[in-house]
């Protein structure tokens, strides 16, 4: 009898009580206490069932839950596109769209040439192939920032609302950009075969998006927090995600698509489809975690060689942007937070890394989602720390 | 439950029948062009069947639900019209990919249907319950097998040189499959009328022991049957032991994973849905690799929730009954999915005497144990009707006698798959039926009124 399971299963309840235990007696801030207790946790998780740890999923077993990732996929699509309202796209100051896409066209621009030269300085040190396409993919998910963690961080730290909002607004769009180019990086070439697929891939993706959104408006006509609307939505939001599977393009573009399409043609049920998906983002977030720390290699030492540079690149990279961008943010964007505002990451940086995991295993290495995943929590902490530095320098002044 | 006519207008038919085509259309593109064969194997499929199934379920659900039928009827039929049998949508290894996701869920039926036995109820209707479960299993057990003896050398399927012997362990093997009824859909269809009282409360609790006890005579009648159809053997003592001791091991885990559960809950209390549907894995997991039952591991864990948690045991309770609906509509659809409706056209004539033999007799013996029992009226009257339905238990039993008797026991497998498949059909809707009449769904008195 193959006791693991239970070992298993011992070992990740003793870990929630004891870290429950230490959250609650350390003196630690609320933001802090929140990522340990609910990031942290579920990474190690995920770490603990995968083969990294207990190996109660493994081979196979993980390849099953593909599906699952992809659904998952498609709701942080769906959560991405709800917030395109009409209001949003005409309303919003170009320049704001301008301040997102600079912002993380810089960083991405940045991260690549500082892992350009790693690999060129010491490519006999390392065993992964740092391609370009490989590069290109870890600077999109470096670019990639939280607008949920800023408007989040932003209020313990009691920032001003209107400056939060306005950053959270710069990340949201500049992460738009960060998905349009992850899709054109995965989609305008196949690296394997060697063929152009970007029409075809675009025709499938914008009719598939177009479908999901015509369907949930159709379907989705509840009164918000009824177990019948939270039906609907898992019902549309699985059903595309496989089409998106099945026809090989990325389910968090269709989701994306599909959110846009419903946010900005169906407004005036845009709140309520918005407040259920919100309602889920937490489960989902955490459940999204823990599935990619699954696959983490914690004995690949390549994981640490290349996770200690991705976390200071980035770091570098958005620091740099957010000075370069200072003279570009407008008096509702002031204030010297930008410099720390774009650190933490969300679930979209795992999601575009595994995005193109899913459709290219062999090209793009697993350390990079788990790169993602860790640098996650690391980021989150020192984006924390950083405004909370900023905000007490500042309540000094 | 909210009552979806209370929220959707009428209109709003025609957007769902729209939104229905295109889900309709898009599967039906896709089968037309990619010849499904190919794509056997494939998840993306089995996704996109899942999110289909869910959608076109609850909306068929909705209509049947219009027409006095309880809504999983509406989920099983969706499932058996685009399952393999008819329009084919569903491959057989979809089915059987889908019904991984079927274990969790019948974890997260039984820790709901656990969470709604109160103690205090129960103790209140104990004698009737008690008689109940004695009496009808008794009836049914013994009518069955006699029936069986009747017409065991007339069934065409056992073949001209079946052995008395034989046609008697088929008889045993048959009453004790006979003698179950499923606390799946019963508290599908409890919840789904949010129905509350005594009846409810009787066809709950007794469907719940009569599953247990079905394991437990199970395993004492495969024994027999395997000497019979082997004289060579002797009793298989162990098996009948570690029957007993499955049994009794999922009740006492299930005890503490729900003491467990409350304490999480107590202490911590976060992210409950997340920890709820972790819950429901590892135990539909613990199942697979220990060999206990699910369905007894999650019935006690809620059962205990319910009743020694004090409020943390409410929240819980609230957490799991959030995820009930996707839950019901998933769990039916795959169910009639999986129905294999040839079998039950290979076999109907038989299929359809055991259903009306069994119907009586469980009629007689829910009437005569209510009566000695001294239950109410209502309970009298309309109690037996929660008793028809059979679901997963009695198909699992199906296909162990398939694998122990290689001879007969795949034809037996078939004719048994074919019975269930007609309480599966029926059975929701007597349910429904009782607990309307007995006034705990409200809806009479709301006809009343009207």
């Amino acid at each position: 009898m193959d006791n693991k399971l239970l070992i298993g299963v011992t070992f990740i309840v003793i870990l929630i009580y004891v870290v429950h235990h230490y959250v609650r007696r350390a003196h630690l801030t609320s933001a802090s206490r929140h990522l340990w207790f609910n990031t942290a946790i579920f990474m190690a998780i995920g770490i603990a069932i995968g083969p990294s740890g207990f190996r109660l999923l493994e081979g196979d077993d993980i390849r099953m839950m593909a599906p699952l990732v992809d659904i998952l996929l498609g709701w942080i699509g769906w959560l991405i596109g709800i917030e395109l309202t009409r209001k949003m796209v005409h309303l919003i100051p170009k320049r704001y769209w301008f301040i997102g896409m600079a912002e993380n066209f810089v960083t991405l621009c940045i991260t690549i040439l500082l892992f350009l030269g790693i690999a060129l300085l010491f490519k006999d040190l390392l065993n992964i192939v740092l391609t370009p396409p490989f590069i290109l993919l870890a600077g999109l998910c470096a670019a990639v920032s939280s607008p949920r963690s800023i408007i989040t961080l932003t209020r313990r730290l009691h920032i001003p609302r209107d400056i939060a909002r306005g950053y959270a607004v710069v990340a949201h769009l500049g992460n738009l950009g960060v998905m349009f180019l992850m899709y054109l990086l995965i989609y305008f070439y196949n690296w394997q075969t060697g063929e152009y697929i970007i029409i075809e891939s675009t025709f499938k993706l914008v009719a598939l998006g177009i479908l999901q959104g015509l369907t949930m408006s159709w379907l989705f006509l509840y009164r918000r927090d009824t177990p019948e609307s939270m039906l609907i939505l898992i019902g549309v939001i699985i059903f595309f995600a496989g089409a998106a599977a099945f026809l090989e393009v990325p389910a968090l573009m269709a989701g994306l698509i599909g959110g846009g399409f419903f946010a900005y043609f169906f407004p005036n049920r845009q709140p309520q489809l918005m407040s259920a998906l919100q309602q889920s983002e937490r489960p989902i977030y955490l459940l999204f975690v823990t599935l990619a720390s699954i696959n983490i290699p914690l004995s690949d030492i390549d994981l640490y060689l290349f996770l200690i540079p991705f976390i200071l690149f980035r770091a570098i990279a958005k620091l740099t942007s957010g000075f370069f961008l200072k003279r570009s943010l407008s008096d509702t964007v002031k204030g010297g937070w930008y410099v720390g505002v774009f650190i933490p990451q969300g679930a979209l940086a795992i999601a575009i890394a595994l995005s193109a995991f899913q459709l290219f295993p062999n090209a793009w290495d697993k350390i990079l989602v788990a790169t993602v995943v860790i640098g996650l929590f690391f980021n989150e902490l020192l984006g924390y720390q950083v405004l909370r530095f900023i905000s007490l320098s500042k309540s000094y002044d | 439950m909210i009552d979806p006519a209370k929220i959707i207008s009428r209109h709003s038919w025609a957007k769902h029948t729209a939104a229905l085509l295109i889900l309709i259309g898009v599967m039906s593109l896709i089968q037309y062009f990619f010849q499904l064969e190919k794509y056997d194997s494939g998840y993306a499929m089995t996704t996109m069947l899942l999110g289909f199934i869910m959608l076109v379920a609850y909306i068929a659900g909705l209509l049947v639900s219009g027409y006095g039928l309880p809504k999983i009827t509406g989920y099983l039929l969706t499932g058996i019209l685009f399952g393999p049998s008819v329009f084919g949508f569903a491959t057989s290894s979809m089915v059987s990919n889908l019904k991984l996701i079927n274990g969790m869920a019948v974890a997260l039926i039984a820790l709901t249907a656990g969470g709604e036995i109160k103690l205090n109820r129960i103790m209140h209707i104990r004698k009737p319950l008690l008689f109940i479960v004695m009496i009808s299993m008794i009836l049914v057990f013994a009518g069955i097998f006699i029936l069986t003896l009747l017409i065991g050398p007339q069934l065409a399927f056992l073949g001209a040189g079946t052995s008395f012997l034989e046609i008697t362990s088929i008889g045993l093997l048959m009453a004790t499959i006979f003698m179950a009824s499923s606390p799946t859909v019963a508290i599908a269809v409890i919840n789904d009328t949010g129905a509350k009282g005594r009846v409810s409360d009787l066809i709950l609790g007794t469907t719940v022991i009569k599953d247990m006890i079905v394991v437990i005579v199970f395993a004492i009648t495969i024994s027999f049957a395997v000497v019979m159809n082997d004289p060579g053997t002797k009793f298989d003592f162990y098996a009948l032991f570690e029957a007993i001791g499955e049994v009794f091991l999922s009740l006492l885990l299930g005890v503490f994973l729900g003491w467990l559960l409350g304490l999480y809950t107590k202490k911590i209390g976060l992210e409950m849905v997340l920890i709820v549907l972790g819950f429901c894995l590892l135990v539909a997991e613990l199942g697979l690799s220990y060999h206990l039952e699910p369905l007894s591991i999650c019935l006690a864990a809620g059962f205990y929730i319910e009743n020694f948690s004090g409020q943390t045991g409410d929240e819980l309770i609230n957490a799991i009954k959030k995820l009930s609906l996707p839950v019901y509509v998933v769990f039916f659809s795959v169910v009639g999915l999986g129905l294999k409706l040839k079998m039950l056209t290979a076999m109907w004539s038989v299929a359809f005497l055991y259903v009306l033999v069994r119907g009586l007799l469980t009629f007689i013996g829910t009437m005569a144990g209510a009566r000695l029992g001294k239950a109410t009226p209502k309970m009298m009257k309309y109690g037996w009707m929660g008793f028809i339905s059979q679901a997963g238990v009695s198909l699992g039993l199906a296909v162990t006698i398939s694998r122990t008797f290689p001879g007969w026991g795949s034809k037996l497998e078939m004719l048994i798959v074919a019975v269930v498949t007609l309480h599966e059909i029926v059975g929701p809707v007597f349910l429904k039926y009782a607990l309307d009449k007995s006034g705990e769904t409200h809806v009479e008195e709301a006809a009343a009124e009207s």
